[in-house]
């Protein structure tokens, strides 16, 4: 791409300006910008620098300083480059760059600044326009900051990136940004530039923020509850698993005290010479007296959590709700009749109107008005609606179905509730009087002789131990029941959770493989690096043999740490001589050349480059930029290149454009161009 | 917006920490099977009260909740639990929400008033069952049994 067109309105000392850069020959690529100090030359740079990055672009320029924060720079630095003509009212200036490049491409690029009365940058005004293609198309661009990503995205695209741009604007007035103390620092970070490296790293640590991110969101939303309930169920499991070895436990030792039992039970009976089996059976009625009242006990438990927590709300309560349903239930019906009867009332009304009944027999729309009245009245009374129900349904949440199911539910509390819990106590009671009774029996059979006595001790011992043990039983299945009932709830919500991970399973697949793309990356940016280097190296010192003098530098070597190294004939490092500031310059474009060698190809602009070069070095200079392939815009003093310089130059000339100050006017007349064209 | 009874099947019911604490306790005392026993017990015994409950939770927080669907059961027996407490509240209008505060009231208050009949039938299952029941307009005399002896 070849810069073609300047044009400035109202920048610096430029009210307006265009420079036309083609001159007689495109085919040649050097471009002369003459001009005396103050005349301008720099602020061309810098428009040529805030033109194509904007606010990117102040870090380029070496004067915006003066703040610690990039914002205030930029507006300070646009406040001062405001044109002072215009200055006392709303105003705004603009910078507009055009590139053309083979096959009839072209690429121009508007910013636009607006300023306050009081010379304060609008900063929420600035625009950016952009063309594009061999018919100057106007590019759409999107409002607001995506504006200015975009037009970012676009000069990178298609001119060259804001990270390049120190190698292709050299301004001789900072060298030292190029080549002072952090030569090597400079070389590194040139090299990575060019490489891409920064946008590498960037992309690795946005990968790397991905991936925790999305682990983070399924850690928030599940991984702790779903640890939490893992445990829970867990716990559950290892209860559920020590009560039912607990019950099995019981059960063993219940075995044995039924055998001694039944053996304790048959040698009494054998004792009083009763039968075995009509002994065994006192006993075996015992146990199950015991256990009909025990499950009594059970359904009464039941009870308490059904219909006595239900009947505990009190008959006061149940009437009230039972006669609110009975007037819910007559207001719906009043309503629907009263929806009926209107209906058939208009009907009515409606069909007389029509029928012309009315004017047959003389009556008058007065009469029938009144007529109409006295009729609505007697419609009421006869369908019955003056004896509305005061008020509105309370119990909206019930259908005329649920009210009928929830009158018949309180009913049978009211009454089957009190009979259900009385006869449960009542046949408890039977069962307990029934076990006392058999108790008794068993008791009159004891104490006929010492060995029966002991015996039938032993067995009221036995009993005791039974007795003790299937109340343990009992209670023990009941925390069972709950463990289970609790359990379940618990493995279901695992489930669902667990069910609700797989779903993020592809979160977290992407994750790893954005830490995974980010490793490969990390790999990617250590090898590149070593990898470019020799290149990168032999670049160098070619670009450095061409433009130094002194052939003493056989070669630049650059190690993987960016350190620089000039080696001499016999491989001695001569930076350790303390290189003179020319040669420090040498270096820097050496470093320039090589670095725009493998990027894009975008004009150098170099700004009074050859002042603290000696003779010899400026013609090695001139000869090494003008015999690169691309654009080269020599921005300088008139004294600079003229003679020699300008005829070692001229084959490769295409313009010379001479910026003057008219002294005569006031200090911020137009530096006008004046083209001169060296034939 | 009024109450969907088929909106409450789904709707998660809780109270106070501490009275969710002491319904854990009754679970155990009355050897009941689940959580929502003790519960409903409590919210039949504060609905027998006819002024409205009160809830103080600004230092508590919530026990854990039980569903509409194993708090009230389905069909029937959830229509009629919230009717009896939309008709304690009337005239005020219940939407889910209030609902929802008015059940963690009911159960807060009802289940401390269970603790003090505990305490009064000297910690007897049967004399606490027979006051339950007396206090549900159950003849007293009929549950005199020895039901968890």
């Amino acid at each position: 791409m070849r810069l073609v067109t300047i044009r400035l309105r109202n920048w610096k000392a430029f009210p307006a300006l265009e420079l036309n850069l083609q001159g007689i020959s495109s085919e040649r690529n050097v471009v002369i910008i003459e001009g005396s100090n103050g005349f301008g030359k720099t602020s061309l740079l810098e428009a040529l620098v805030l033109g194509l990055y904007g606010r990117e672009g102040v870090d380029l320029i070496g004067r915006a300083g003066g703040g610690s924060r990039a914002d205030m720079g930029y507006d300070a630095f646009l406040e001062r480059a405001l044109h002072q003509g215009v200055r006392g009212h709303d105003s705004n200036a603009s910078v507009e760059l055009c590139f053309e490049g083979g096959d009839g491409q072209r690429f121009t690029i508007q910013r636009l600044w607006y300023f306050t009365a009081a010379g304060r940058h609008r900063r929420s005004d600035e625009e950016a326009r952009i063309w594009q293609g061999p018919d100057d198309d106007l590019v759409p661009l999107p409002d607001g900051d995506d504006q200015f990503t975009e037009v970012r995205d676009l000069v990178a695209r298609a001119l060259l990136p804001a990270r390049l741009a120190p190698f292709f604007f050299f301004d001789g007035e900072h060298l030292d940004r190029l080549a002072g103390v952090d030569l090597d620092q400079q070389v590194r970070l040139g090299l990575e530039h060019a490489l891409g490296i920064p946008l590498l790293r960037r992309l690795g640590d946005d990968l790397k923020f991905y991936a925790r991110d999305r682990r983070r969101q399924i850690k928030g939303m599940s991984g702790a509850e779903l640890d939490d309930l893992a445990h829970a169920v867990e716990d559950l499991e290892a209860q559920r698993h020590q009560l039912t070895a607990a019950l099995d436990e019981l059960a063993q030792a219940l075995i044995p005290l039924r055998k001694e039992r039944d053996a304790t039970v048959a040698r009494i009976g054998a004792l009083h010479g009763d039968s075995y089996a009509s002994f065994k059976r006192l006993f075996e009625e015992r146990e199950q007296c015991g256990r009909a009242r025990d499950a009594l006990q059970d359904r009464l438990r039941q009870t308490l959590s059904f219909d006595l927590a239900l009947a505990l709300a009190g008959a006061d309560l149940r009437r009230a709700a039972r006669a609110q349903l009975a007037s819910d239930a007559r207001i719906e019906q009043q309503e629907a009749t009263r929806t009926i009867s209107e209906e058939r009332y208009r009907e009515i009304v409606s069909a007389v109107g029509e029928s012309g009944e009315l004017e047959k027999a003389g009556v008058s729309p007065a009469q029938w008005s009144a007529l109409e009245v006295r009729l609505r009245t007697i419609w009421s009374k006869v369908w019955g609606e003056g004896a509305a129900e005061e008020g509105q349904r309370m119990h909206v949440h019930l259908g005329e179905a649920d009210r009928h199911l929830v009158d018949e539910r309180l009913r049978t509390i009211e009454t089957l509730g009190a009979e259900q819990i009385a006869g449960l106590a009542q046949e408890a009671e039977q069962a307990d009087a029934a076990v006392s009774e058999v108790d008794r029996r068993i008791a009159a059979q004891r104490g006929i002789d010492e060995t029966s006595q002991q015996l039938a001790d032993r067995l009221g011992d036995i009993q005791v131990s039974v007795g003790d043990l299937e109340e343990r039983t009992r209670i023990l299945t009941r925390t069972l029941d709950a463990v289970q009932g609790e359990l379940a709830t618990k493995e279901r919500a695992l489930g669902k959770m667990r069910s609700q991970l797989d779903a993020d399973a592809p979160l977290l697949a992407r994750a790893d493989r954005a830490d995974a793309v980010g490793r490969a990356i990390a790999k990617l940016i250590e090898r590149l690096f070593p990898l470019n280097l020799e290149a990168f190296a032999s670049a160098i010192t070619l670009a450095y043999r061409a433009m130094a003098h002194k052939d003493a530098v056989c070669e630049v070597r650059i190690d993987p740490t960016g350190a620089v190294a000039l080696l001499d004939a016999e491989g001695h490092d001569l930076r350790s001589l303390d290189p003179s500031a020319g040669e420090s310059q040498i270096f820097a474009f050496a470093l320039m050349a090589a670095i725009t060698g493998i990027a894009a190809p975008f004009p150098i602009i170099l700004d009074t480059p050859l002042a603290r070069l000696d003779p010899d070095h400026r013609e090695r200079v001139l000869r090494y930029f003008s015999g690169l392939d691309r654009q080269i815009i020599f921005l300088s003093q008139p004294a600079e290149l003229s003679g020699r310089y300008l005829e070692l130059l001229r084959p490769k000339l295409s313009a010379v454009l001479e910026l003057t100050h008219e002294q005569g006017r006031s200090a911020f007349q137009p530096a006008l161009p004046l083209e001169r064209i060296s034939a | 917006m009024s109450l969907s009874l088929i909106e409450l099947v789904r709707t998660d019911f809780r109270t106070a920490k501490p009275a969710d604490e002491l319904n854990s306790r009754f679970q155990r005392l009355l050897g009941l099977p689940h959580r929502y026993g003790p519960a409903r017990l409590a919210i039949g015994r504060s609905l027998g009260v006819a002024h409205a409950p009160k809830l103080e939770m600004s230092f508590t927080g919530y026990g854990k909740p039980i569903k509409g669907e194993n708090l009230f059961g389905t069909g029937s027996d959830l229509a009629c639990w919230i009717t009896l407490l939309v008709q304690h509240a009337a005239p005020e209008q219940l939407d889910r929400a209030r609902l929802q505060h008015l059940v963690a009231a009911h159960w807060s208050r009802g289940i401390y008033l269970l603790w003090d009949d505990w305490k009064a039938s000297l910690s007897d299952f049967d004399s606490f069952v027979a006051r339950q029941a007396e206090r549900a307009t159950i003849p007293k005399g009929n549950v005199r049994a020895s039901a968890g002896r």
